[in-house]
């Protein structure tokens, strides 16, 4: 029987690879690069973005034509492409941090609290990718081990939102601060990162009391400050600045122009003008465009013109739907990757101090303190008036005045950054500002892939509506 | 001395003496000699001949005369470990002879066999020279591979690709588990054996074979000109409330049509030259050939050369041994354009690419089209620089040991060398700012496989009164090892040819490139036995046994059995079937039945277990300078508990011969049923595995029946004629799918075209069924709910009559697989003058020809086909093509029954006329023959397919048949020469 025995050579075996520090440090690695995954990664302005008022489709009209669904909520369980990569990306994200929280334990060599911090940056992906999980979907089926059964019905929203917190909990009292860090670990989870995240499910669960502290400890900690120049926190030389709390970090893989193995930022070439290496998808809309108030710098730091020339090369695509392109993930000509538009160093921001305060203000005005909403918000607009006291004066509405205000606030501060679907659903205006096809019990979840019930033996369930 | 009918004597022919194992074989000059009894009787056979038998009487000097029979029905027929006379045979064996294969032109004998053997379904991959062919034998048994088992001299092999197709004596098909469970684990999608010309004892003979031909384009698509393009691009924009195309300088000129697609291809030529020479005496025989075969591609940028030397010998040190050898050494290049998927490739291109963009501007410099994100298909091309060399070493050594006059021991030991070795060079260049590249980069790899491969066997054969056996028992083991590894390196200082190497490229910024590689390994250690038997010539039973060691399976699974039996009654050796056989009109008759169970172990290796995976993807960086961090995970989880599938199989044939065997028809009828079958079971992506691990799941059942008939005649002395048809029909049906509903393939984009379901086809094309055109606004009132349909929009069926138009109302709309597979030949020799015909075809199969998604696509700024001119444009205008307009609300591209279209078609494979060179002549000229010949092939196809080829050999086994721009087929004419020194 030797003679039959052919391992595989080349290859490490589960059993021993685990049992190392290298191949758990691996593991998370493993973990953290789903984040730039370009199917996960483009679609959250696919969703974030071209499914809200801010931003539509773009490009020929043939042009990933699932995208024209999700704008105009005509998804269904079977033709929404977008949402079947949303939903497996995420969740191998969740396999990737499982089976390194599972095999964790069985460390030898290793120290308990080194344990526990490679287990909290485990749980923090984790949590991380739940929490995109149920706002997307309500709840979903809860994998926490890698061989758990297929037949897995969906727990409750709740249920998810209870693993969440345990697990941002668990990262926050593990992890290090971002000052903590060494220079060459800068962009991996840390401590506030887990706080202001945490603090994000729970204004997402309305747990207002609960979000305020949360913001409060990230505030207070001292690690972040409001970068003095907004628009240089979405180019190359502003990446995991002074107001960076967690950020997607991609990379010109230099030798790599294939899809899957490559590292860069694939939203640089979905939204750049076609025909200028672009591909032309997501254009602002003139909503988006309007919502500004006169003068806000925040405006061109955000949308680029059509016509507009940057280092000689007119910004025009051959399919313009709008006449406006996004900046947030554009590179000059002088940056851009020789090998492939699709190597796009740019990282890209999860979250940043100026959406904590902007949260911040809003627990704190549910919770009735509309001086510190006030306060947090306008704070925002300091920093975006850059010393030009001719604009963006302070905010000083009460009531529902106030709470538009901070509404107005996220969207022109945090514009096609991602943020406004999930913001415009959280807040309950879906059927107010989205596409007409929107319908109230219906639109505020995407439905569960099909292919995913199918194979479900029949456990999952669809959401309503669908 | 043994000479035949002409008094020329034979060598080789084997001299028994009956009841006995006494025997000899005649010598060069057809002499022999035997100590034998004096009442003795003698045995006479030789392939080819009719048996005799010879009383001795006392003599010691005999001269015999062997006549030739009449048919092919005595000849000997290759089965696994050994041959048999064909009358022997039980199972469901088809045998095809060198002449049948040399006809047709091709680099493959794979593609010579297409239409030969019914049965067996053979479609090439693509057009590309050098490409691979499906070959299913009794139809797709399985969702995993479903290809069969090659097997040369003895020496089973990955593929034939490297095999000349004039160095093939002759080609057998095992069809059946009673004839293939000889080969247990492996021979469930049935056996090819291949026998390769042996030297022959005699005169030296020096052959030429060879031609010379041109490739043609024989179907082109009907696209758009330019100025139609333009028309039809403006018209879909006003009817969805847009502006006219804002036609682009250099682009724009609509009195210039440009027609990629005769733009990439060409008359392209082949060539194929044989050299042949073959002789030997008594106690050594060679033969020793030569072969070049070159052909371009009917596009631009492909080719493929292959030379190739074999030596066949075999030496007899005495009457008790003997040993031989059968070697090929074969170099090839190919060259290969994109073929691609449904999104990206040369031919698809070239049928996307809107006709306004010329091919250069007026600099002469390649241009992009600034209307579509297309690809130009010729810049591509030429800068296109792949080659991969192929070098390919296979052969094996034996001897035969007489133990025992009645016991052989015979040993071969094989090897398999195979090289690949693989080049390119993507060169900078720049054609637009989205068709560049600025970075070049050449790329070397290398790929070894190395296979040997040891059989032991003994053979007993005795007889008791009428009584007659024949035992073999044996072992093989076989170990295989690939190792791949590759180096690439950027930043070569210039695109000149001498400096596309690695040694010019400069590399990152560190100076270096990327390299990486894989070694995997497999073995398998086999033991079988046989059991021959018949009484009196009436009664026949073969029963195989096999037992298999796989290294592919887990440690508890990896050893399986396969038995198989077969049984066979020769009715005409019956007394009471003498008087019909007699009189001439039915000759033979014998009914056939077998019964076995046979194994697929196709699957790729170490799915057993769990190894780590640390593809690129799975790094990621930190800090500032972006350190990469080292990132590995494991896929999934490896399934411990599998094994292979299992085929159990039923056959019963008739062999049948009648006007002194001039006719001859054989039938089958087979039920072969694939038990736990190995696939990847659907789960659900939740689970996080990026594929889900194999298990032995589902049953199919194939059945079916085969018929080939044969006529030979010869009314005069000079006219001779042959007509052979053979039909097969194979039809698959799903029975089980363990837990699984479904499984869904063939992803074009849009969505999944197949789906493979209990109770239908693998991979039946699955999707809405369409119902014409709604021509006015009440007719979308009254129909069921279809979101987003408009007048001109196409109707979908609501098959479940829920009033609403949705996933549910998909059903299957289409088979990929034929009712009926079939080949005919006629072949007419009229003195010194030949015809042959050779029509091969395929009924009653369905293509999907996804090309329509882009050139009936008014959303897109591709091309067209011209039928877009004839859309609905008002009630009554068009009930097929419906409306123009950039925004296709009603989704009139879903997957539907709107791309199926019949792909059935009879194809002239190969038509020719030779004329051989009377005697008088070849005498002046010193040779032995010369037949010239022209020949055409693929001259005519009859088909109602709408596409450039109806052949279209996809061969992801869920899904086929799936049209996404092939590489067509191409019309060739030939002039060839047979010369015999």
């Amino acid at each position: 029987d030797d003679f039959l025995e052919k391992s595989p050579k080349g290859e490490e075996s589960a059993d021993q690879f685990y049992k190392t520090k290298r191949g758990i440090d691996a593991q998370i690695i493993a973990a953290y690069s789903e984040l730039k995954n370009y199917r996960y990664a483009s679609n959250r302005f696919f969703l974030g973005d071209v499914a809200s008022d801010d931003a539509t489709k773009g490009s020929e009209p043939g042009d990933f034509v699932t995208a024209k669904e999700i704008e105009e909520f005509r998804a269904t369980a079977s033709n929404f492409q977008f949402g079947t990569w949303w939903w497996t990306r995420i969740y191998r994200g969740i396999f990737y941090a499982n089976v390194a929280i599972s095999n964790i334990d069985e460390l030898e060599d290793v120290t308990e609290s080194e344990k526990n911090q490679l287990l909290a940056e485990a749980r923090f992906l984790r949590a991380y990718y739940y929490s995109e999980l149920v706002r997307s979907y309500g709840g979903v089926p809860l994998r926490t081990a890698p061989d758990q059964p297929i037949d897995q019905p969906r727990a409750s929203a709740e249920e998810v939102y209870n693993l969440i917190e345990e697990d941002y909990s668990f990262a926050i009292q593990n992890l290090p601060e971002k000052s903590q860090y060494p220079a060459e670990d800068m962009g991996r989870a840390t401590k506030g990162a887990a706080q202001a995240l945490l603090g994000k499910v729970y204004l997402y669960q309305e747990k207002w009391q609960q979000a305020k502290e949360a913001f409060q400890k990230v505030i207070n900690s001292g690690e972040y400050s409001l970068d003095p120049s907004y628009s240089s926190m979405f180019t190359v030389a502003g990446e995991n600045g002074v107001e960076s709390i967690f950020e997607i970090q991609f990379f010109e893989s230099e030798s790599e122009a294939d899809t899957w193995r490559n590292g860069g930022n694939f939203t640089t070439v979905f939204i750049m003008p076609r025909n200028i290496w672009g591909w032309g998808i997501m254009q602002p809309t003139q909503a988006l465009y309007d919502a500004y108030e006169s003068g806000d710098p925040r405006r061109e730091a955000t949308i680029i013109l059509r016509g507009e020339v940057i280092e000689g090369e007119v910004q025009e695509g051959s399919d313009d739907q709008t006449g406006l392109y996004s900046r947030k993930d554009f590179l000059p000509p002088s940056e851009r990757p020789v090998l492939n538009v699709k190597n796009s160093p740019l990282n890209e921001i999860i979250i940043r101090l100026a959406d904590v305060y902007l949260m911040y203000a809003e627990a704190a005005y549910h919770l009735g303190d509309e001086t510190t909403a006030k306060m947090y918000v306008n704070m925002v607009r300091e920093r975006a008036r850059n010393g030009d006291n001719t604009i963006l004066p302070d905010v000083t509405a009460s009531g529902t005045a106030l709470l538009d205000a901070i509404y107005h606030e996220r969207r022109v501060e945090l514009g096609l950054e991602h943020h406004r679907y999930w913001d415009v659903i959280r807040t309950g205006r879906g059927q107010e500002l989205l596409h007409p096809n929107f319908t109230p019990g219906k639109h505020e979840l995407f439905p569960i892939p099909q292919s995913e019930i199918d194979a479900s033996k029949g456990v999952l369930t669809q959401n309503p509506g669908y | 001395r043994v000479v035949d009918a002409q008094g020329e004597s034979i060598p080789g022919v084997s001299v028994l003496e009956q009841g006995t194992t006494n025997g000899v074989t005649t010598n060069i000059d057809g002499t022999f000699s035997l100590t034998v009894k004096k009442d003795a009787k003698l045995i006479f056979s030789f392939v080819g001949m009719k048996e005799l038998v010879v009383s001795v009487d006392g003599r010691n000097w005999l001269d015999v005369t062997l006549e030739e029979s009449v048919a092919a029905l005595d000849e000997i027929v290759v089965v696994g470990y050994g041959v048999q006379r064909k009358s022997d045979v039980t199972g469901s064996i088809a045998s095809v002879k060198s002449e049948e294969l040399e006809k047709i032109s091709g680099a493959s004998a794979v593609q010579a066999l297409q239409g030969q053997v019914a049965g067996v379904q053979i479609t090439s991959a693509t057009g590309s020279p050098g490409s691979a062919a499906t070959v299913l034998i009794r139809g797709r048994g399985t969702v995993g591979d479903s290809s069969p088992l090659y097997v040369i001299d003895g020496l089973a092999v990955g593929d034939i690709s490297f095999l000349n197709t004039k160095d093939i004596q002759s080609i057998e098909v095992l069809k059946d588990a009673s004839a293939t469970a000889i080969y247990g684990a492996r021979g469930a999608n049935g056996v090819v054996l291949i026998t390769t010309k042996q030297g022959k004892a005699g005169e030296m003979q020096v052959t030429y074979d060879g031609y010379y031909g041109v490739q043609s384009v024989w179907n082109e698509p009907d696209l758009l000109d330019a100025q139609e393009w333009i028309d039809v691009q403006n018209q879909a924009r006003a009817n969805a409330g847009e502006a006219n195309l804002d036609l682009k300088p250099g682009a724009d000129n609509p009195n210039h049509t440009t027609d990629w697609f005769d733009e990439i291809t060409r008359n392209a030529i082949v060539q194929d030259h044989n050299i042949r020479i073959s002789g030997g005496g008594e106690n050594l025989k060679a033969t020793l050939s030569g072969n070049l075969y070159d052909q371009e591609g009917l596009i631009e940028g492909s080719d493929y050369t292959r030379y190739s030397l074999r030596i066949n010998s075999e030496a007899k040190l005495s009457n008790y041994v003997t040993v031989g050898e059968n070697l090929s050494i074969t170099q090839s290049k190919r060259h290969s354009i994109l073929e691609g998927n449904y999104f990206n490739g040369i031919v698809n291109a070239a049928l996307k690419l809107d006709p306004i963009t010329p091919v250069k501007n007026a600099d002469d410099e390649y241009m992009s089209s600034p209307y579509t994100d297309v690809m130009n298909p010729v810049a591509h091309i030429e800068n296109t620089n792949d080659e991969r060399k192929y070098q390919r070493l296979v052969g094996n050594i034996y001897a035969d040991v007489k133990l025992l006059p009645n016991l052989v021991y015979h040993s071969s030991y094989g090897m398999d060398i195979n090289d690949v070795d693989f080049y390119d060079f993507n060169p900078t260049y720049f054609y637009a700012i989205d068709e560049k590249n600025e970075v070049n980069s050449v790329t070397r790899s290398h790929t070894k496989t190395t296979l040997w491969n040891w059989i032991n066997t003994l053979t007993y054969m005795f007889e008791v009164d009428k009584h007659s056996f024949t035992l073999m028992g044996g072992m093989e083991a076989t170990e295989s090892d690939t190792e791949w590894f590759s180096a690439s390196k950027n930043n070569v200082p210039s695109n000149e040819d001498y400096l596309r190497f690695l040694s010019a490229a400069l590399g990152d910024e560190n100076g270096m490139g990327t390299a990486s590689g894989s070694l995997s390994e497999w073995s398998m250690l086999s033991y079988f036995g046989r059991l021959n038997y018949n009484y009196d010539n009436k009664y026949y039973l073969t029963a195989n046994l096999r037992h298999d060691g796989s290294s592919k399976f887990g440690k508890d699974k990896r050893w399986g059995t396969f038995p198989s039996v077969a049984l066979k009654w020769k009715i005409s050796n019956e007394t009471f079937f003498q008087p019909m056989a007699e009189n001439g009109t039915w000759t033979s008759a014998a009914l056939r039945a077998g019964w076995g169970q046979v194994g697929n172990d196709k699957i790729s290796l170490y799915q057993y277990t769990t190894a780590v995976s640390n593809n690129k993807q799975y790094g990621y960086v930190f800090g500032k300078d972006q350190r990469l961090y080292y990132g590995a995970t494991i896929e999934g989880i490896g399934n411990p508990s599998i094994h292979w599938e299992t085929v159990e199989s039923t056959n019963i044939g008739l062999d049948l011969a009648f006007l002194n065997n001039r006719l001859g028809v054989t039938f089958d009828w087979f039920n072969k049923k694939t038990k736990e079958m190995l696939l990847r079971e659907p789960i659900p992506d939740f689970v996080g595995y990026t594929s889900s691990p194999y298990s032995n799941v589902g049953d199919v059942e194939n059945r079916g029946w085969e018929l080939s008939l044969n006529y030979k005649g010869s009314p005069t002395d000079d006219l001779s004629y042959n007509l052979g048809i053979n039909l097969g029909r194979a039809k698959t049906e799903v029975l089980d799918l363990g837990e699984v509903d479904f499984l869904s393939a063939g992803f074009v984009r849009i969505d999944n075209a197949t789906r493979t379901e209990v109770g239908n086809e693998i991979g039946a094309f699955y999707g809405y069924v369409t119902d014409g055109i709604f021509q006015t606004q009440a007719e979308i009132d009254s129909h069921a709910t279809q979101s987003g349909a408009q007048p001109g929009d196409i109707r979908f069926k609501d098959l479940n009559d829920d009033g609403k138009i949705d996933a549910e109302d998909r059903t299957f709309i289409g088979s990929p697989y034929p009712d009926l597979t079939y080949g005919f030949n006629l072949g007419i020799n009229y003195k010194d003058f030949d015809f042959s015909m050779f029509w091969q075809g395929v009924y009653g199969n369905d293509l999907f020809n996804f090309m329509i998604f882009e050139t009936m696509n008014p959303g897109k700024t591709t091309n067209k086909y011209t039928d877009i001119l004839d859309s609905w444009n008002g009630p009554g205008t068009s009930n097929s093509v419906p409306r123009l307009s950039t925004q296709d609300t009603n989704d009139n591209l879903r997957v539907s029954d709107r791309y199926i279209e019949d792909g059935s078609y009879l194809r002239l494979r190969n038509i020719q006329l030779g004329y051989s060179l009377p005697v008088e002549v070849t005498d002046k000229l010193r040779v032995n023959r010369v037949r010239l010949y022209v020949a055409a092939q693929n001259l005519f196809t009859i088909t109602d397919y709408s596409g450039l080829d109806p052949e279209i050999g996809r061969y992801d086994s869920l899904s086929i048949g799936i049209d996404e721009g092939i590489f067509p087929h191409a019309r060739t004419w030939m002039i060839g020469a047979n010369i015999t020194f």
